[in-house]
């Protein structure tokens, strides 16, 4: 299983444990005008459901908040400026690493050095995701949809060049 | 008619026993009511395990396919290494490195892939005749103990060796279904937390799938994965392999292409559900009755019990009246020539004729009394054309409290042992209803439909002492309309027509559409459809009369304390070991209403053949066969009024037109619209007529007992030979199922075709006509058991003790089971087990094990009682075969000592003449024979009994229940006062 099999595996274990606490299928930030729908970024109970960056603006607090790429343990000192959201989403992540690098009670610098290529990783994963992520199923459906509306060669009806 | 004198018996009634800890109603679970549950992820896990041949059945090898949203993500094998030899392990080994396939111990699936996906994922696990599956998964086993009792009867599974992981509980619920689901292992779960936060998302048990019972629930009965392939077209098919065989490429092969049919099944299956458009999702499908349980749903109709909060006496006395379908043999043992009619749909077409839906949709149903004389006045003057007219059906919505005095009314007994010798009674304690005579007696309940079939036979009116009536009040506002099976052509609306006619309506395209498909040759979509208009016969039935009466029995470890209620609004208290939970749609007064009207319409049926003089051989719920010939006249029949010209017995034999006039006079009561509409409900079936002509022919009866029966035609030899209707043979198989197939190794044990064989043989020897045996009458006759009860795995005690926990007999094992000679059983042998085999000759030469002691011997059949070494005597298919073909039907008397019906009583029975001694009070009358297909054993087991309380208080003489002295502390302390007094 490559990482990124294994990163999508993961995560969506973890995103099945975070829609059972948030209580639906298709949560969605309830603040006016968010459209928050990651439920690693989102808290509370349905229908009383919020986004972090809603959350933290509610109460007063900045949206921008620092995350330790390599996790706090083994580099206490470097973080990277994230928005609220995007920073649980990765803080989610962080908990699938092996504990013992995530921990690195003897202060590896191996493990260190692991733990900081996985930071990345994770940060990488998580920007094609939020970014890109949505596309090919978007596109497929879309397909889909044509195909019903138009017809099996919806593109030479509509004199696309394909 | 002069009666025979009444036997004094004691009559069973259902009762209305509430248990003490029984959840106040709405029964659904209170403390989650309004909590929902997210359904499975997108993770699906299907496999297949593969066995050994013993009797434990250990799992050798399974496979499995991991899927997220239908996408297949893991494919693998696993095994159990403490079962296969290292040869068997290397040769696995190498097929998963070349085909690509994960590899795991039994250990590893457990733990890595099932539970991690059933409880971490939250994913469905899919199987065929999964429960089996997972008892072969599971290291140790126990009877379920959960707080909330519903799983109580049912076994706890252990799979993992971690003691803080879910086990599996499973229990049965019918014949094809069970409920299956995860225990919640201590800690915090995701449901937990949501709850901590104000959520209300209820707890996850795991989903499980059964193929199987999803796919008998859709399509009918319990289908094979082969068949289950072939009715849905799916592209993989399951291929052939001999079971425990090698572990090669080629099994392998198998074992895979197993695990892709049954996901296709399931793909397929879902595709069709989804199409249904149900509230209900799939893996809540239990049966045929679930389906139409969520169309209730889906109407938004609220359960009967959570709007109405009828008194305990007013539930008892509906019980009281609560009968099933009325089977009796009339003319035993004598061919007669005749029509066989039944009625179409029967429990449906008189729920519509009642117009029941109005209980069903009704904001309240009330209950008052009404005058008897009213109902009095009816019964008097009511004739068999009043029965034939529907306005008279809407009315028969009473219940009426009757003082027999020779009235014919339904009668719950112990016939078989009401004339017996007390030292002759033979410990079976089961209860039979037949309709006899009633005379004298405490006043009993009955539908007021049962009184106009005792008038309509007897003649005679019977004394109705009180009535009550029910009445159906306002609509809930809620109800929707909907689309029957998600067709639009389909909508009903419940607001202004009947859900249960429309179903009918459309079970009756659905036939039309499968001829077509027949005649046009396209043998797979006439399947098909056959299936599904199956499957739509059984949910109507289901909704229209099982539902109503859903009773679903709780195993208790220690006996509880019920209160059983009374009509006359006492009650007494009990304590038992089984008490029994409503189902959510019950609503027993539609049931037995129901029920009821089903008994009045055959009575109908039967006035109208008596009126012309005629008679008939047999009844069973819905059908009758009609005495008759071409042209009329008498048949030769003992104990009948007429003669013969050679001066022999005689009945009177109706001619086929008069039997046409009987048929036409129902088409009065035709509640249905469309196609349906110009019909007569009672119909004259299609073994009446000659398949290649369509000529009506003549076809007898060979009745020996109620649901005992076969219908021939005669040879140019005038040798019989049974009725064929499409591909199937005319005969019952009562009392016969749990036996294997005797002849060649049959593909698939639920072909039948040998009862062909024995039917036809029976029948040449009782009419005297030279027969050559089956082949097979002297093998040993082995029957089928299925252990799917704490109780059923109790009995394997002394076998299991000996065994490490892979070799024992395991929950949902199946066996191969055999029963001593009588002269073996005199020396302690009860019952003897083998793995199952479809192989006859195979049977005999396998090792069977004595269930009891462990001692294995090989069964051979005997017809002299002799004993050889080595060797145990056991019933053959003879001895079942004479022993069938003698069957006394209890529920009648021989014509000529009016003693109770004799092995050798043959020609015209009479109806028992009744005298209730006692009231009883029963519960389920759910046959544990068949659970456990062990005949003469566990005969106690049967029904539960809920005893009258026979001890009373030493203080004030009350009755008490169970063993008590007092009937409280305050009577106990009184007469202690008492003696105090005296003492001074």
């Amino acid at each position: 299983v490559s990482y990124l099999e294994d990163w999508a595996e993961r995560r969506d274990e973890r995103r099945e444990q975070r829609l059972r606490q948030l209580g639906t299928r298709t949560p969605r930030c309830s603040r006016p005008g968010c459209n928050e729908t990651d439920p690693f970024a989102l808290t509370g109970v349905d229908p009383e459901i919020v986004c972090y960056e809603c959350q933290s603006e509610q109460r007063g607090r900045s949206i921008i908040e620092a995350h330790h790429l390599a996790g706090r343990h083994n580099d206490p000192a470097t973080t990277v400026d994230l928005l609220g959201n995007d920073h649980r989403a990765l803080n989610d992540l962080q908990c699938d690493w092996p504990r013992h690098v995530l921990r690195n009670p003897d202060g590896s610098p191996l493990l260190h050095a692991a733990a900081a290529v996985r930071g990345w990783l994770d940060v990488l994963a998580l920007v094609l995701e939020r970014a890109v992520g949505w596309v090919p199923e978007f596109l497929e459906w879309l397909d889909d949809a044509l195909r019903t509306a138009i017809g099996p060669r919806w593109w030479d009806d509509l004199s696309w060049e394909y | 008619m002069l009666l025979p004198d009444p036997v004094e018996m004691d009559v069973a009634v259902r009762a209305w026993a509430v248990p003490d800890d029984a959840p106040k109603p709405p029964y659904a679970n209170t403390a989650q009511a309004g909590y929902k549950d997210l359904g499975p992820s997108p993770w699906t896990l299907t496999f297949d395990t593969e066995t050994t041949l013993d009797p434990g059945q250990a799992l050798r090898i399974g496979g499995y396919q991991l899927r997220h949203g239908g996408r297949r993500r893991e494919e693998g094998l696993f095994y159990d290494p403490d079962v296969l030899t290292t040869d068997e392990i290397a040769t696995v080994r190498d097929y998963a490195a070349v085909q690509g396939l994960k590899l795991r111990t039994r250990d590893q699936f457990a733990d890595d892939v099932f539970l991690k996906t059933a409880w971490d994922r939250r994913g469905l696990v899919i199987g065929h005749n999964l429960p089996f599956d997972l008892a072969r998964l599971s290291i140790a086993n126990a009877p379920c103990q959960s707080r909330d009792k519903s799983m109580r009867g049912g076994f706890s599974l252990t799979l993992s060796r971690d003691v803080h992981r879910s086990h599996v509980q499973i229990k049965k619920t019918n014949a094809g279904a069970a409920f299956i689901r995860l225990t919640i292992p201590s800690g915090i779960n995701p449901e937990h937390r949501n709850r901590q936060r104000g959520g209300k998302v209820r707890n996850h048990h795991g989903y499980f799938l059964d193929t199987a019972t999803l796919g008998g629930a859709m399509l009918g009965g319990r289908p094979s994965l082969k068949r289950l392939a072939e009715l849905l077209t799916t592209d993989a098919r399951k291929s052939a392999a001999e079971h425990g065989e090698e572990i090669n490429e080629r099994y392998l092969d198998y074992l895979r292409q197993d695990v892709q049919v049954t996901w296709e099944c399931w793909d397929a299956l879902r595709q069709r559900y989804d199409a249904y458009r149900l509230p209900v999702p799939s893996w809540r499908i239990h049966s045929e009755a679930s389906i139409g349980k969520a169309h209730l749903t889906k109407m938004q109709l609220t359960p009967f019990r959570a709007l109405n909060r009828w008194p305990d006496h007013v539930l008892a006395t509906v019980m009281e009246t609560y009968y099933g379908g009325r089977a009796e043999c009339l003319i035993r043992r004598v061919p007669v020539p005749g029509v066989y009619v039944d009625f179409t749909s029967q429990y449906p077409t008189v729920f519509a004729l009642q117009g029941l839906q109005r209980f069903l949709t009704a904001e309240r149903v009330e209950w008052a009394a009404e005058d008897p004389a009213k109902v009095q006045q009816l019964l008097d003057t009511i004739t068999v054309d009043d029965a034939l007219d529907p306005a008279l059906w809407p009315r028969l919505d009473a219940l009426v409290l009757v003082a027999p005095d020779g009235d014919r009314l339904p009668t719950r007994g112990r016939y078989a042992r009401a004339q017996t010798r007390r030292s002759d009674r033979k410990p079976n304690r089961a209860y039979n209803v037949g309709v006899p005579y009633r005379t004298g007696g405490a006043p009993q309940w009955y539908t007021l439909a049962d009184c106009i079939a005792s008038k309509l036979m007897t003649g005679n009116a019977p004394t109705i002492v009180a009535v009550g009536r029910f009445t159906a009040h306002g609509r809930q506002p809620e109800i929707t309309p909907i689309d029957m099976g998600g067709q639009a052509a389909y909508r009903v609306d419940p607001n202004t027509e009947d859900f249960i006619r429309r179903l009918v309506e459309q079970r009756d395209d659905v036939r039309a559409e499968h001829k077509k498909a027949k005649t046009a040759g396209d043998a797979p979509g006439a399947a098909t459809l056959d299936a599904m208009q199956q499957g739509m016969k059984c949910t109507a039935n289901g909704t229209a009369y099982g539902s109503p009466i859903e009773l679903n029995p709780i195993e208790h470890r220690k006996p509880a304390w019920v209160t059983v209620h009374q009509p006359d609004g006492g009650s007494y208290r009990v304590s038992v070991t089984r008490t029994e939970q409503p189902g959510r749609w019950f609503h027993p007064l539609i049931s037995t209403l129901v029920a009821g009207a089903g008994r009045l319409l055959l009575a109908t049926a039967m006035r109208l053949v008596s009126e012309l003089g005629g008679s008939y051989a047999f009844c069973d719920t819905d059908s009758l066969f009609i005495v008759a010939t071409g042209t009329g006249g008498v048949v030769s029949c003992p104990g009948g009024a007429h003669q013969t010209q050679d001066g022999a017995d005689a009945i009177k034999a109706l001619s086929w037109t008069q039997v046409d006039e009987v048929v036409e006079r129902f088409r009065a009561l035709n509640p249905y619209a469309g196609p349906m509409a110009d019909r007569s409900i009672l119909k004259i079936e299609d073994e009446n007529y000659n398949p290649n002509t369509g000529q009506q022919r003549e076809i007898e009866c060979y009745a020996i007992a109620a649901k005992r029966y076969g219908l021939f035609i005669r040879d140019l030899n005038g040798r019989p030979d049974l009725v064929q209707s499409g591909d199937k043979r005319k005969r019952s198989e009562h009392g016969l199922g749990h036996l294997l197939p005797p002849n060649a190794p049959s593909p698939d044990i639920s072909d039948r075709e040998w009862l062909d064989d024995w039917w036809q043989h029976l029948l040449r020897v009782e009419l005297g006509y030279p027969s050559e045996e089956p082949a097979w009458f002297d093998a040993p006759a082995v029957g089928r058991m299925t252990v799917t009860s704490p109780r059923d795995v109790a009995t394997f005690r002394a076998y299991n003790a000996t065994r490490r926990y892979a070799a024992q007999v395991k929950p949902w094992g199946f066996l191969s089971l055999a029963h001593p000679a009588p002269h073996e059983r005199a020396r302690g042998v009860r019952c003897l087990i083998a793995p199952f085999e479809r192989d006859p000759q195979r049977r005999a030469a396998m090792a069977w094990v004595d269930r009891d002691n462990s001692g294995t011997s090989q069964i051979r059949t005997s017809r002299t009682p002799d004993f050889i070494d080595g060797t145990t005597a056991v019933l053959s298919y003879r001895d079942y075969f004479e022993h069938y073909r003698q069957h006394p039907e209890s529920k009648a008397l021989d014509p000529t000592d009016t003693a109770a019906c004799h092995p050798w009583t043959r020609g015209l029975l009479v109806p028992w003449s009744v005298r209730a001694n006692d009231q009883r009070r029963v519960g389920k009358e759910s046959n544990r024979l068949s659970d456990t297909q062990l005949p003469t054993e566990e005969p106690d087991e049967q029904v539960i009994e809920y005893p009258a309380a026979t001890r009373r208080c030493r203080g004030c003489a009350s009755l008490v229940p169970g063993r008590r002295r007092w009937c409280s502390e305050r009577c106990r302390k009184r007469a202690s006062r008492v003696r105090s007094t005296h003492r001074l």
